[in-house]
């Protein structure tokens, strides 16, 4: 009880910086607890949903012919394999598939969709009680993102309309699917009945193959996948292992656990910057009562234990009620885990992590008290009674006079001496001016770069007016090879350069074999920025993306060795280049291609001077169906779009946290010092200075610490900022991002909005000088 | 003799319509002239200071009104108030309230370089004259820890009359010296006076306000009489007679 008539009194006497060291102690138990909670939740259900759905170990896109009885065969013999199935899915144009009431097609989903009936044996798909999905006659199951995006529910329709046919099915539920969950997915499976199943089969002719297997090891996926590739078996389509879908679902909910981590952690700092700014003027206002205590022979460590506990209840306080407030924000922190993945029963420990977590940041808390109130160490009691400071705030500088100064403000002058003066108290200041700028910064700074054109350095293509993207499809080499001699017959076409990506093998490091995807052609004709060395120039050169150098710890003048036409033969690595497209793992060579494993088709070309370049893909798109023609923006557009979409909603977030911070720290700051300074500001208010003038005092110290930080800010966002941004982006295949600045923006527009925040703020927080006078001195 | 400073019905309240009402000033009706030298003497809880700094306009009277040079105070806005307060008034404290981070030097050229009548080498050039008049020459580079009370209260009275102030108001300015310091401050505030600067100062010693022209005595936030000692000039050597006067004046007082 005593203690809680100490934290009300300290309450009482500082209420402005004890709820804001309060709130952010809270606020960062809040995030840890979250956070953590948050990862305990994303493992623990995804475990849930794999182990209910039986989801395969391995998995082979196929599409193309299939003979089932070859995989039956070589399933068997296999001793990996535990049980294996071929799954047939009708596949379907978006053009040809209406939700609701909608006259729209899905003509322009980047989803490929397909059709399916519940399997029998695993690879289950769930509804939202993660139990087996049956679906009767007329109905359809429709995956959780549909869900979403379409704002859907239950009893709503959706229509298939063919060429000779218009069916409609009713929404009975919808569907979590383990292997395509995820938004970033590009392959929806809707389920129906069986009837359904074969009435549709009648009418839609595409047909795509899932041939999956289980494994008797789970650890031995890797042999698994190289062995299946070097068997011959139907491989028209990607290869998705287990690890991959675990990754791939639980990708979005770990980059937001993490980024609530990383900023639960600098609200952290930030809280100890504040805790510390606090105890060290509340020292100083109660130095003459510690001098007091120390000359009636309190000892050093009986007046820390007084303090100490002071904090330590207010950090107790708050680290319990950040741990009480995640309690409910769990559901708002974990809602699309919910959605998505479903929700499991946990274990005593996984449900004590949060509450761990939370008391975590209690101790560091504590922790800190204990070194900043070391300070009592270095205070005598006669200092403490004399001065009436705890040492190290005001001293007249030799340097720096009035008398002497260029400065022409008085104002100007007093604000910008004291700042100099009291710069170690200033600091907490200036580290989160930094540290504002910097959070604003770098994510603009990223968002220009990535909706650059110069971005295309990062996706491992040359510069092209158009691009011409052929995926699998009937007769793909044929309309390939007539689309190369339609080009090459078009006059308004300056120059033209097809690829092919097929896949070779190619033996790794330990000898074993390996599959890998090599994208084959002239790159001399579109050239890319290399990291290191040149375009191939010879057949047997090849350039790696630098992820796969990386993967394969290869450099330039590195060989691999490399299956060409079923001969061995021993490739030289000339070129590393940048590239987050498919996964980041591509390579480049002038080969010929592998004829029976095409991937792939792609075509840029430039056009003659005069051309106009959005006819040729209008012209080019009709011609072509379906191949994908894009222009470069397009192309960027098309394939980052979503990626800029999510990093524009960042970079919105980041801005508005680094202004909230900004303005929050920014007046308790200066609440405190005019408290602080109070005497001093009622003696100048005495001789004359106005309210007007001591504005400006302020004003000075709080724009020039902004400068300063903005400035410090901009150079660690430019230099390491670019590093940090490089490194994280180094796990997509860019290792050396340039950041792509736009100088009005970065350094005229963003500094005002702060500088116009922080003075408003400042102005605000300082309207107590109105009240502070020099009668109440006296009659104190 | 034009008047300078001129209260009618003067009243100040703390907490005005509470219980607790303080009523510290009641109905002053006072004048001073230019160049005159005015004390205010009375027991502790008179209301002396309250009067001083309400009708220096550094307090908000309650009612009644003020007016100094023929401006009204009461009717300034708060900013007019801090540039009367800046060019024509000057400020001596008990507790000297000197700017702790600036040189002695520096406190006292504050207020004229913020004032920004004059250049600054003229000001400076003033300073140094201050300095020299009051005794303090040499010591303004020195910091506020590296001076005696008597040199701070010095550096106290040069501030207040750096910006030339055609009045000076000292609340209890020799209250914190030794009796040696506080006849030489007295000394100076006097050839102040004589050099035409009105002087309104509030005091507990007979001897400080014995030095003075006018002496009014308060009792209980009201002016209750009031003695007229003539000009005194400074280093005069007869104090005594005037000591004496004002003493057995005081007795009828009933202080």
């Amino acid at each position: 009880m005593f203690a809680v008539k100490i934290l009300k009194k300290d309450f009482l006497r500082k209420k402005s910086a004890t709820i804001v060291v309060f709130a952010f102690i809270m606020l960062s138990a809040l995030l840890v607890s979250g956070g953590s909670n948050l990862i305990v939740e994303l493992i623990n259900s995804l475990n849930t949903l794999f182990e209910k759905a039986d989801t395969p170990h391995f998995v082979q896109m196929h599409a193309g012919e299939i003979n089932l009885a070859e995989i039956d065969r070589w399933a068997e013999s296999n001793t990996l394999v535990q049980k294996h199935q071929s799954v047939e899915m009708i596949t379907m144009d978006g053009s040809s598939m209406f939700f609701g009431e909608n006259s729209v097609s899905e003509e322009n989903s980047i989803m490929d969709i397909s059709f399916v009936k519940q399997n029998s044996s695993f690879d289950f798909l769930l509804d939202l009680n993660n139990n087996l999905l049956n679906v009767l006659p007329g109905n359809i199951a429709v995956p959780i993102y549909y869900m979403q995006q379409k704002n859907l529910k239950i009893g709503d329709t959706i229509r298939i309309k063919g060429d000779s046919s218009d069916i409609t099915f009713v929404i009975s539920a919808f569907s979590r699917d383990a292997q395509m969950n995820p938004a970033i997915v590009h392959s929806k499976r809707f389920l129906i009945n069986e009837s359904d199943y074969v009435l549709i089969g009648k009418h839609f002719q595409g047909r795509e193959y899932l041939i999956e297997f289980i494994l008797n090891d789970i650890e031995k996926i890797n042999e698994f996948s190289e062995t299946y590739s070097s068997s011959g078996l139907p491989s028209k389509g990607p290869a998705v292992d287990y690890n991959l879908f675990k990754v791939l679902n639980a990708l979005t909910d770990s980059i937001a656990a993490g980024v609530i981590i990383i900023l639960s952690s600098l609200l952290m700092i930030i809280a100890l910057l504040c805790l510390r700014f606090t105890i060290i003027i509340t020292i100083e206002e109660d130095s003459r009562e510690i001098g007091v205590m120390k000359a009636i022979g309190v000892s050093k460590g009986e007046i820390r234990k007084i303090y100490l506990s002071r904090y330590m209840l207010t950090g107790a306080l708050a680290s319990m009620l950040g741990y009480l407030a995640s309690l409910f924000f769990n559901q708002f922190f974990s809602s699309n885990i919910m959605l998505y993945i479903g929700n499991a029963p946990k274990s005593p420990l996984q449900q004590s992590i949060p509450a761990i977590s939370a008391f975590i940041i209690f101790l560091i808390v504590t922790l800190s008290c204990v070194i900043i109130l070391r300070r009592f160490n270095s205070i005598t009691a006669i200092e403490a009674l004399r001065q009436g400071n705890t040492g190290g705030s005001f001293k007249a500088e030799k340097l720096f006079r009035l008398k002497k100064t260029g400065i022409s403000n008085v104002n100007i002058f007093l604000g910008a001496r004291d700042l100099l003066l009291r710069f170690r108290m200033f600091g907490l200041l200036c580290f989160v001016f930094f540290f504002c700028s910097c959070f604003i910064i770098i994510p603009v700074h990223f968002l220009n770069t990535i909706n650059s054109p110069a971005f295309i350095a990062y996706m491992g293509i040359g510069r092209s007016d158009i691009r011409i993207d052929l995926r699998q499809s009937d007769n793909i080499a044929e309309r390939f090879s007539s689309m190369i001699s339609r080009i090459s017959d078009d006059n308004d076409v300056h120059r033209f350069s097809p690829l092919v990506t097929s896949r070779f093998i190619m033996i790794n490091g330990d000898g074993a074999e390996e599959s890998i995807n090599i994208e084959t052609g002239d790159f001399s004709i579109f050239p890319l920025d290399y990291l290191k060395g040149r375009a191939p120039e010879k057949e047997n050169e090849i350039t790696l993306s630098f992820l796969n150098s990386r993967e394969m710890d290869k450099s330039i003048d590195d060989k691999i060795r490399l299956f060409v036409n079923g001969v061995e033969k021993e490739m030289t690595i000339c070129g590393i280049y940048q590239d987050v497209t498919n996964g980041g793992r591509t390579a480049k060579g002038l080969m010929p291609y592998n004829r029976k494993s095409v991937l792939w088709y792609t075509l840029s070309l430039d056009l003659k001077p005069g051309i106009s370049i959005e006819n040729k893909v209008h012209e080019y798109s009709e011609s072509f169906h379906p191949a994908r023609v894009t222009d470069l923006g397009s192309y960027l557009k098309q394939t980052l779009g979503s990626t800029i979409n999510q990093l524009k909603k960042v970079t919105i977030a980041a801005s508005a946290v680094g202004l909230f911070v900004s303005v929050l720290i920014t007046s308790l700051f200066l609440k405190m010092l005019i408290t602080r300074d109070s005497s001093q500001i009622a003696i100048m208010k005495s001789l004359g200075f106005s309210i007007h003038n001591i504005r400006i005092q302020y004003l000075t110290r709080s724009l020039l610490l902004l400068i300063f930080g903005i400035t410090l800010g901009t150079i660690f966002a430019n230099t390491l900022g670019e590093s940090m941004v490089s490194l994280l982006w180094s796990f997509m295949g860019a290792s050396q991002i340039r950041f792509v600045i736009n100088p009005l923006q970065a350094y005229v527009f963003l500094p005002l909005i702060l500088m116009l925040t922080v003075s408003i703020t400042t102005i605000i927080s300082i309207t107590g000088i109105n009240d502070t006078s020099i009668i109440e001195m006296i009659t104190e | 003799m034009e008047i300078l400073l001129e209260s009618k019905q003067l009243n100040k309240s703390y907490l005005p319509g509470r219980d607790n009402e303080q009523h510290v000033l009641k109905d002053i009706n006072l004048q001073i002239k230019k160049g005159e030298f005015v004390s205010v003497m009375g027991p502790s809880g008179s209301g002396k200071s309250t009067l001083l700094y309400n009708i220096s306009g550094m307090d908000r009277m309650t009612s009644g009104n003020v007016t100094y040079n023929g401006r009204e105070l009461s009717a300034l806005p708060e900013k007019e108030l801090s540039k009367l307060r800046l060019n024509e008034m000057g400020f001596i404290f008990q507790q000297i309230h000197l700017l702790k981070n600036l040189s002695l030097f520096d406190n006292i050229i504050l207020t004229a370089y913020l004032a920004g009548n004059s250049s600054r080498k003229v000001i400076n050039k003033r300073a140094d004259e201050l300095m020299e008049r009051a005794g303090i020459t040499g010591l303004g580079d020195n910091d506020i820890t590296q001076a005696s009370g008597g040199q701070l209260q010095r550096v106290g009275i040069c501030r207040a009359l750096i910006n030339n102030p055609g009045i000076i108001f000292g609340d209890e300015p020799t209250g914190a010296l030794n009796s040696k310091a506080a006849g030489e401050i007295m000394d100076i505030l006097a050839g102040i006076n004589q050099s035409g600067t009105t002087i309104m100062l509030v005091t507990h010693d007979i001897k400080v306000a014995s030095k003075t022209e006018r002496v009014l005595f308060m009792l209980d936030g009201k002016i209750i009489g009031e003695k007229n000692l003539g000009k005194y000039s400074a280093g005069e050597s007869d104090c005594r007679s005037r000591d004496e006067d004002l003493a057995r004046w005081l007795v009828e007082m009933g202080l």
